[in-house]
């Protein structure tokens, strides 16, 4: 990886040993998976969406970062 | 830890519930005269902020706000695949990051037929500036700005003539595809990534707002309406082409 940014490698870097992120597969329907993280008050967060249906990454309560919500269209 | 067991329990019956209720306020609504009840608004132009660090092969520390690629180059096809989007708006706001991702953004924008545009407000700096100027046409807000400085290796000494050689081909990448990209010349954008006692300690230019345009870099110094404006009219031209 090369780095180009007004930020220092140091700075970007900070943390980066201690710094171990559990990620967890779920899969939905159609070829649809989910890249899932566990935040510490127990929600499911999710990290990644792996689908080879490009519209799967425009719909906004799939979008990386937010919680899954239970009522979710799968 | 059984994710899906937990979290994905039946809807059916909620959904029932929830639409027989939104038809009877949208009714109840209707009674009482005179507002209408909302409509649901489908933008036909999407927004892509690319904000934070730009991320690549390494998934960075939590502090780090990032914009990861493997997020964008989707979005980006799945944006060009639908018929139904007629414009995309690039919001940056970048302090940089992996240069492989941001070239690959780049390269992903400079190739749409999807009318593209960018803005940069606040910063867009580093690796952000090939994806600013990757679109159809770019804006920089008037207090904006964008940082050009060459590429370093931050703690790293550099001893073997090869490991010079390749930031210096990194390096021609970025001013190569800045250069095709905007009307900057190659000569004048490498001037002033190694320019002196502009920076504090370091080599680099800054430029604000109408600097950035004055050198070719980026089209008109703009905000959010000039942007929108753009893409109706790119929109508009490109449509007129097919007829």
């Amino acid at each position: 990886m090369l780095n180009y940014s007004i930020y220092p490698l140091e700075l970007i870097l900070e943390g980066y040993e201690n710094f171990n992120p559990e990620y967890e597969e779920i899969s939905l329907s159609r070829g649809l998976t989910l890249l899932v993280e566990k935040t510490e008050s127990n929600e499911i967060k999710i990290g990644k969406i792996v689908s080879t249906d490009p519209q799967d990454y425009l719909r906004p309560e799939l979008q990386p970062g937010s919680i899954l919500k239970n009522d979710i269209y799968y | 830890m059984d994710i899906k067991q937990d979290f994905l329990p039946e809807r059916g019956k909620q959904e029932e519930e929830e639409t027989e209720e939104s038809a009877r306020t949208i009714e109840s609504i209707k009674q009482l005269g005179e507002s209408s009840p909302p409509v649901e608004v489908k933008s036909d132009i999407h927004i892509l902020p690319i904000i934070g660090q730009i991320e690549g092969h390494m998934v960075l520390p939590p502090k780090n706000k990032t914009t990861k690629y493997e997020h964008i180059i989707p979005q980006l096809v799945a944006i060009e695949e639908n018929p139904n989007i007629k414009g995309l708006l690039i919001i940056l706001n970048t302090v940089g990051g992996d240069i492989e991702a941001g070239l690959a953004i780049s390269e992903m924008i400079s190739s749409m037929d999807t009318p593209t545009v960018s803005l940069v407000l606040g910063g867009g700096h580093s690796i952000g500036v090939p994806i600013a100027v990757a679109t159809d046409f770019s804006y920089i807000a008037s207090t904006a700005s964008m940082t050009i400085h060459p590429i370093r290796l931050t703690g790293m000494v550099i001893g073997v003539p090869q490991t010079y050689e390749y930031l210096d081909k990194m390096q021609d990448r970025i001013i190569k595809f800045v250069s095709t990209h905007s009307r900057i010349p190659e000569e004048k954008f490498r001037e002033l990534m190694f320019r002196t006692g502009e920076l504090v300690r370091d080599v680099g230019t800054v430029l604000i707002g109408k600097e950035a345009v004055e050198l070719g870099l980026v089209d008109e110094v703009g905000g959010l309406n000039a942007a929108l404006a753009k893409l109706r009219s790119l929109d508009k031209s490109r449509e007129e082409v097919k007829d």
